[in-house]
């Protein structure tokens, strides 16, 4: 059982992450209306992402287990609201 | 050939079926390589936002917009969710359909899947469309179509909508499938996709490549700096090609009007009928059908950019400038589209997802300087400015800037009042860039043309009927003072004076003509009320006559003031003759500096356009939206007019 420092550690806002690492998405933070818009363009809870740009606005690449990928322009405090796991490698 | 159903039988061996899937798909491509139906084909700035549909044989197809979920608060998923329930726009009987087509982004298969779940969970025979199987294809994703198919218990076919490969399949697949599907159970649709994707996917062993001319592009174009500097400059190069480019066929439609005018001049007696076709009729829908150029030449760009893949980039970059004034970056279009005319710029606001930051767009759109003004504009600058061209160029600019501006800040106080509410968080799917096809825009740009002269051919042509009947009839008793200079021409010792006077006497019945009908009455009535501002009752009528549609006040002025030079055809001469025109006591000029520089500001603010008017009413759902934008336009107008006529009074 990890430590909850461990917890906190491993979790991190989207918008945090390096370009080009790989992450998971554990939580969004956001109000209902945006949450379902944004999980129904593919960022939802376990959804594989990386950040193609870093910034404001930053893009994100949603990773589909098929090896499809999506780009989806996210404005900076959307990617704040959205924590995520890193990949062990990165 | 593409035509919008109007159930002309609803026999029950007509079978109807719905297009459904996410934006940017190519559905809509798809829905015309079916139907051979000529229709747009992105979903972006609302393009395909209200259901269209075909016959083919004896099948009614439904194109309804792109939508990532049903089941949202967004008015295209309301449209879908609608369709499905079997309340189809235009049709009588709500029957659901006998088939739901979901088209899915073979390359983006997890996430379209959920759609087609979604579909199938209400019951409803579904046959599904993997496109763009070659984006697919190239990123090493095969799709084992069999598996799919009977995983979700759907026909599934595999095509490429954009070289046509596998679409002669859809039309036979449509008639075969008949089956409803087995309805999912207990587990999420995420979960239902999941599985079918393991099932039917053999997924690529190698890692996907990175995009990284994509990566680059999009660097370059969300870049504060650099994007801002490539945007600056897209959308100058835009509207400079809109306005050069557009004047040739203008100055064409203008000649071809006026030729037409004066045929029908010559062919036809004098009297009431030759009044109403060539003043009311051939002259009015030429003032109108004159813009049409400029209207194809914005749509014709705007879409090359959209299919390019840069719109959604450069509405991301906008996001920042807009969010301030509390307007979301997609805002962005429906703005830009208004510089062409309100009316789609209006009707592109169905994009914005949020119900408050929509109904602040459509109201402050009409501020955006429409191709309706320039004349309106040009006229005036050319008064202002008449041998300083480079002066006048910096006046018309200040309308737009002035039009813009005004747009956000009122947004703002929108957003601040009666339209309070949270910013939604702007996020945008991001399309791959490609080469845009002209084809697919000239298709688009017909359309709009279409559209916009079928608007010309009724609601504008009653209105200049209407506008003639009211500015020609009464009709006046001769002028004694005209009589009066007629005699002393007879008289003349030589012709020249004689002719003098005898226009002199024209010039004198013409006023006194157009004085004494409904509309010259209208301008005497309410004379006053403008009368701060410095219109004189000749201008009043310019200015009554432009609350349908403004355009008309260069036209009515023509006619009112300059009605005695009225046949030269130079259109030179006509403004010279306007702007040159007298009051009624023969020596003030009708604009003088300051009365121009107030009408200037009025017609930038005002809102003076019916058909505008009827679009914010059926968009914004309540006509009393229609009615405050019509109040606080007029208003603003009014006080903008009056600050400009004081403060050019005091510095001139």
């Amino acid at each position: 059982m990890p430590t909850s420092d461990q917890q906190h550690e491993s979790r991190i806002p989207l918008a945090q992450l390096k370009r080009g690492q790989r992450a998971t998405i554990d939580s969004c933070n956001l109000d209902g209306k945006c949450a379902a818009m944004i999980e129904a363009m593919g960022l939802d809870r376990d959804a594989q992402v990386s950040i193609a740009r870093i910034g404001d606005p930053c893009i994100v690449l949603v990773h589909h287990t098929c090896g499809g990928s999506c780009r989806i322009g996210l404005r900076r405090n959307l990617a704040d609201q959205i924590s995520v796991r890193p990949d062990a490698i990165g | 050939m593409a035509t919008i159903s109007t159930e002309k039988n609803s026999q029950t061996q007509t079978r109807r079926a719905v297009l459904l899937g996410n934006p940017n798909v190519g559905k809509s491509t798809l829905f015309g390589r079916i139907a051979g139906a000529r229709v747009h084909t992105s979903n972006f700035p609302g393009t395909t936002q209200t259901a269209s549909s075909t016959r083919v044989g004896d099948l009614d197809l439904i194109d309804l917009p792109g939508i990532y979920q049903l089941e949202d608060e967004t008015s295209e998923s309301a449209v879908c969710r609608a369709a499905l329930a079997g309340l189809i726009p235009g049709s009588a009987n709500t029957r659901p359909p006998d088939l739901a087509i979901v088209i899915i982004d073979a390359a983006n298969l997890s996430r379209n899947l959920r759609l087609a779940g979604e579909v199938i969970r209400i019951g409803i025979p579904t046959l599904i469309i993997l496109n763009r199987i070659d984006q697919a294809d190239r990123r090493g994703i095969q799709i084992d179509s069999q598996a799919l198919s009977k995983k979700t218990a759907c026909t599934v076919i595999q095509t490429n909508g954009l070289n046509g490969d596998g679409t002669d399949a859809i039309l036979p697949a449509i008639k075969a499938a008949a089956s409803p599907p087995a309805p999912l159970h207990d587990i999420s649709l995420r979960q239902w996709a999941d599985g079918v994707v393991s099932a039917a996917v053999i997924a690529n062993p190698n890692p996907p490549k990175p995009e990284r001319f994509t990566d680059r592009l999009d660097n370059i174009f969300l870049h504060p700096i650099l994007g801002t500097a490539v945007f600056i400059t897209s959308m100058t190069s835009l509207f400079w090609v809109v306005f050069k480019l557009a004047a040739y066929p203008m100055n064409w439609i203008d000649i071809a009007f006026i030729a037409l005018g004066d045929l029908t001049a010559n062919i036809l007696p004098q009297g009431p009928i030759q009044s109403l076709l060539v003043d009311g009729i051939i002259g009015g829908v030429g003032a109108t059908v004159i813009f049409l150029p400029q209207i194809c030449m914005m749509f014709f760009l705007i879409t090359l950019l959209e299919h390019s893949g840069y719109l959604p980039r450069a509405a991301l970059l906008i996001d920042r400038l807009l969010r301030p004034f509390g307007l979301p970056g997609q805002a962005f279009v429906p703005l830009l589209s208004s510089h062409a005319c309100a009316i789609p710029g209006i009707i592109a606001c169905r994009g914005i997802p949020d119900r408050r930051e929509r109904l602040a767009t459509i109201l402050v759109a009409p501020f955006m300087s429409c191709t309706a003004r320039i004349p309106v504009y040009v006229l005036l600058t050319s008064v202002l400015f008449a041998d300083q061209p480079a002066l006048a160029a910096l006046a018309f600019t200040g309308c737009y800037v002035l039009g813009a501006a005004t747009a956000l800040i009122t947004a703002l106080i929108f957003r601040r009042t009666f339209l309070k509410g949270p910013s939604r968080s702007m996020a945008l799917e991001l399309p791959g860039y490609r080469r845009p096809s002209f084809r697919l825009a000239i298709l688009s740009t017909r359309d709009r043309a279409w559209m916009f002269l079928r608007k010309a051919g009724t609601v504008i042509l009653a209105m200049v009927v209407a506008l003639w009947w009211l500015s020609t009839y009464p009709k006046a008793a001769p002028s004694p003072e005209a009589a009066a200079i007629r005699q002393q021409a007879q008289a003349a010792p030589d012709q020249q004076t004689a002719d003098e006077l005898t226009s002199q006497a024209d010039l004198v019945e013409n006023r006194h003509a157009a004085g004494s009908t409904f509309m010259g009455m209208a301008g005497r009535t309410a004379a006053p009320i403008f009368k701060p501002l410095g219109y004189d009752w000749q201008l009043t009528v310019g200015v009554l006559s432009s609350f349908a549609a403004r355009e008309v006040f260069v036209s009515t002025m023509a006619v009112v003031v300059a009605a005695g030079d009225a046949n030269t055809a130079n259109s030179e001469t006509g403004l010279q003759a306007i702007a040159s025109a007298r009051r009624d006591d023969g020596i003030t000029p009708v604009f003088t500096n300051p009365t121009s520089w107030s009408l200037l500001v009025f017609y930038v603010l005002a809102m003076q356009c019916l058909p505008t008017l009827a679009v914010t009413a059926r968009e914004s759902g309540d006509w009393r939206w229609a009615a405050l934008q019509f109040g606080y336009m007029t208003l603003l107008a009014y006080a903008g007019a009056l600050i400009a006529y004081a403060t050019a009074g005091a510095l001139l």
